[in-house]
């Protein structure tokens, strides 16, 4: 009886693995089924509203953690041995005679009488099957879901991923990272073209960076939080070239403005003032040799001097290096003492430092405002579609603190003027000095009897007060040949009826009367 | 097949192969009536039988009498019938030598099968007089106890379309019954076979199966089937589950039922199954046992409530609704 009862008690046991087995497989799979179905709808979604598509990591991650811990749940989830053989019991249609035969054989008294003949005829049933017919392992039914929902995310992954409906938010959302793309691609162009021209490597870089972008932004299957990362990404280079350039200016800043250079660079980079003064001086300085060198000048030493002291007084005020500025001043004092020579070979020294010191500054500026350009549209594009406002924390952090903004529509409302960004480039880019692709203007032309005051207007360029007036005059003298006479009165009272009739402002109503009224006065 | 108590399983289901053999040759058809009334039978339980009049109810009863060789008598209830009818009385007898004494006379209750025809249209008193009987399988008349000789096997049987002039048995008489089954009426092919059966020259007969004896050997061997506490447990719960006051209660017990199954009934379910599963050749109890016969054992313990009558709720309805519950929470514990 013992040994029988063993090779029952290891027969269940195997039934009772297979049991766990088939719980645990089932389980899986229905989890494994729902988080698909689940990933699925995720997917479907982001073709409808501009939300991330579902991180594949993370679904390969679950299905590790499945995996991994099977056996774990096969050992927590194994059934007894009296319910792996009531499940034998209704599986193989035994009626409930193994159930019966393992309470029995479980009591701490012997089995006698018919019990015992109950344990035998028990065993004899349970030597006629085998565990895989009385627990067989299959794959639930919702196996077929859980494959199904993975070929729609291949699928998804292969041909909807980045596709958008049109006229829903994420179609808007695709819509506002393609044109920040076109902004970008636009901007690169016209630093590409500043940096040839004025010799800007920095710029140079910047711009092809942008238009990089650009055009990475302009891939219609380009996600939003793709864009972003990409944004995060160029924001980050920007940064860490705009860094470098600010300590370049730093290094060359006199030692008392190293520290307001530093200071002020990150922000601003550098200001525009400074990079029109320095091009002044330049062009000053270039007048200046120009006029040394060539025979029969028309001004004096002393009045070259004077010129150099107004360039030496504008170096002063910009953050130029120490050398340059006393390479001018030498130059200005050799002027004053008629050693015309060496006030030559001065200013061309000076100009060749200022000249670096322009690229250096041209380099800021550029680079500045690519970084003010990647970060406005990273705004733009977290805050864009009716779903902008729900940002994840990275990309709130990404986008900085920007107030969350409307939908853009057909005539998007243009950002403060802090950060608007110059207009693209029209048909005549480049006529200016300075920015054109062709080769560089010189020095400008000296008036006759003429210095060039520089003049500082205060105050920040836009729009006036607007001021409206209402304007009643007779009309001008015509020639007609008809005698001008009142209206009939039924004309009049139509008139007055028209215009009563037509939903406008009260005001504009009595000026539009007296308008007639003055029409039909005889002159 | 040395071993005696498997000798004994395997004559308890020829015994009653037997027995079904030999009432199928007399009754057509009825297969599942006659199954149930061996098992009341073996369990040492009491049948009442409700059908209209000439299903057969009668003959059945004299034709298991006539298998088991067992002493028959059958009472006739009328409104006027009397407890001492029944039961037997004392009278007064003279001897040869003159001298007179009382003598015990006892009733047509000391049988071993009785049918106790019509039995709802004597008056309650004359039908308490089964009570101790059928219990205790014992009558007390005089102040002095009688045992009656086993097997004792009481059939009652009732009309449920004549219902005027009736006595409706209490629940406490009811409750004593193992089993209240309902004689069908026979289809078209039974019908056939009825007429050719009856209207012939010779009568069918049953012959002699087994002895009374035997059939008390059988009880015995019947109550020694194991029952798995899971088996048991299924019919504690499905009792639960006619009891409107129980947690365990199902909603159609909640709604049409007064009072629920006595535990009376879960024995006579248990009891019941053992004698299923060794007429089957099985040497345990299973669930199916319980419930195939929760409807018979358990019918005329539910007692419905003014809303279940008026509603015509049937107390099958509800023990089909409380297994179909069981089953449904044995599936949602598995799974979950």
């Amino acid at each position: 009886m013992n040994e029988e009862a063993r090779g029952v008690h290891e027969v269940l046991a195997r039934v009772s693995f297979r049991l766990a087995v088939g719980i645990v497989l089932g389980r899986t799979v229905r989890a494994a089924a729902a988080a698909s179905v689940l990933a699925l709808i995720w997917a479907l979604a982001t073709v409808a509203v501009p939300i991330p598509p579902p991180p594949p990591r993370a679904g390969a991650a679950l299905l590790l953690v499945l995996l991994a811990s099977f056996p774990v749940l096969v050992w927590l989830w194994r059934p007894s041995r009296l319910a792996a053989a009531r499940a034998v019991d209704g599986r193989l249609g035994l009626a409930d005679r193994l159930s019966t035969a393992v309470e029995l054989l479980a009591q701490p008294e012997a089995p006698r009488g018919l019990a015992r003949v109950q344990i035998v005829d028990a065993l004899r049933a349970a030597w006629r099957f085998s565990p895989a017919a009385a627990a067989p392992v299959r794959f639930p039914r919702e196996t077929w879901a859980f494959l199904a929902a993975c070929a729609g995310l291949a699928l998804w992954a292969h041909f909807l991923a980045g596709w958008s409906v049109p006229g829903w938010p994420a179609a808007r959302t695709a819509g506002v990272i393609h044109r920040e793309g076109q902004s970008l691609v636009t901007l690169g162009q016209r630093l590409e073209s500043q940096g040839q021209a004025r010799g800007l490597p920095e710029t140079r870089r910047a711009a092809g960076l942008l238009q990089d972008l650009g055009h990475r932004l302009q891939d219609p299957r380009t996600s939003r939080s793709a864009a972003l990362a990409m944004l995060g990404g160029a924001g980050r280079q920007l940064r860490s070239a705009q860094e470098a350039v600010r300590r370049r200016l730093g290094a060359a800043a006199p030692a008392g403005n190293k520290g307001n250079a530093v200071a002020e660079a990150p922000s601003a980079g550098t200001s525009p003032n400074d990079a029109d003064r320095l091009e002044g001086a330049l062009r000053e300085l270039q007048s200046v040799t120009q006029q040394l060198r060539e025979e029969g000048t028309h001004e004096t030493p002393a009045h070259l001097a004077f010129r150099l002291r107004g360039v030496v007084e504008s170096l002063d005020r910009m953050r130029v290096p120490p050398a340059s500025r006393d390479v001018v001043s030498a130059a200005r004092r050799a002027l004053e003492e008629g050693r015309l020579s060496a006030a030559t070979s001065a200013l061309g020294d000076a100009a060749q430092d200022l000249r670096g010191m322009e690229r250096m500054l041209g380099d800021a500026q550029g680079v500045g405002e690519a970084g003010r350009l990647v970060q406005r549209s990273a705004d733009q594009i977290a805050a864009g579609g009716p779903l902008g406002n729900g940002l994840r924390s990275g990309e709130r952090e990404l986008s900085g603190a920007a107030p969350p903004q409307s939908a853009p529509g057909p005539n998007p409302p243009t950002a403060s003027g802090a950060r608007e960004t110059a207009p693209p480039p029209g048909p005549n880019q480049g006529s200016l000095p300075g920015q054109g692709a062709g080769r560089p203007l010189g020095a400008a032309t000296p008036r006759l009897g003429e210095h060039g005051v520089e003049e500082r207007l205060s105050g920040i360029p836009g729009e006036g007060p607007a001021i409206t007036r209402d304007l009643l005059a007779p009309g001008r003298g015509g020639t007609s040949r008809l005698p001008a006479v009142r209206p009939p009165a039924d004309v009049a009272h139509a008139n007055d009826r028209a215009i009563a009739r037509e939903d406008l402002p009260p005001a504009y109503v009595t000026i539009i009367r007296r308008y007639f009224e003055a029409l039909g006065e005889p002159r | 097949m040395s071993d005696p108590i498997e000798h004994a399983v395997a004559e308890f289901r020829t015994t009653c192969a037997a027995i079904h053999g030999e009432l199928s040759r007399v009754i057509v058809g009825q297969r599942d009536l006659l199954d149930s009334v061996i098992i009341a039978l073996l369990a040492g339980g009491h049948v009442l039988l409700e059908g209209v009049p000439g299903l057969g109810k009668t003959l059945l009863v004299r034709t298991l009498a006539q298998a088991l060789d067992l002493r028959y008598s059958r009472i006739q209830f009328t409104p006027d019938l009397m407890p001492a009818d029944i039961l037997g009385t004392n009278l007064i007898v003279q001897d040869e030598t003159g001298r007179r004494r009382f003598e015990f006379q006892p009733g047509p209750v000391f049988s071993q099968i009785v049918l106790a025809d019509e039995i709802n249209r004597a008056t309650p008193k004359t039908q308490s007089a089964l009570l101790e009987a059928m219990q205790e399988h014992a009558v007390t008349i005089a102040g002095q106890s009688r045992h009656l000789d086993e097997p004792f096997f009481v059939l009652a049987t009732q009309n449920p379309i004549e219902m005027e002039g009736t006595y409706p048995l209490p629940e406490a008489q009811l409750d004593r019954f193992l089993f209240k089954l309902r004689v069908p009426f026979p289809d078209l092919p039974d019908l056939h076979a009825i007429i050719d059966r009856t209207t012939g020259v010779e009568d069918a007969a049953a012959h002699r199966v087994v002895a009374g004896p035997a059939v008390v050997r059988m009880q015995a061997l019947a109550r020694q089937v194991p029952v798995a506490s899971h088996v048991r447990d299924y019919a504690a719960r499905l009792i639960l589950a006619t009891h409107p006051d129980s947690d365990a209660a199902v909603e159609t017990a909640r709604r049409y039922i007064r009072y629920g199954a006595s535990p009376r009934g879960a024995q006579a379910l248990v009891l019941a199954g053992k004698v299923r599963a060794l007429s089957q050749g099985r040497l345990n109890v299973a669930i199916e046992d319980l419930q195939v016969l929760a409807l018979p054992a358990l019918r005329h313990r539910l007692i419905l409530n003014f809303e279940g009558e008026a509603a015509g709720v049937e107390p099958d309805d509800v023990l089909r609704a409380a297994m179909a519950e069981l089953d449904a929470r044995e599936i949602r514990a598995r799974e979950g």
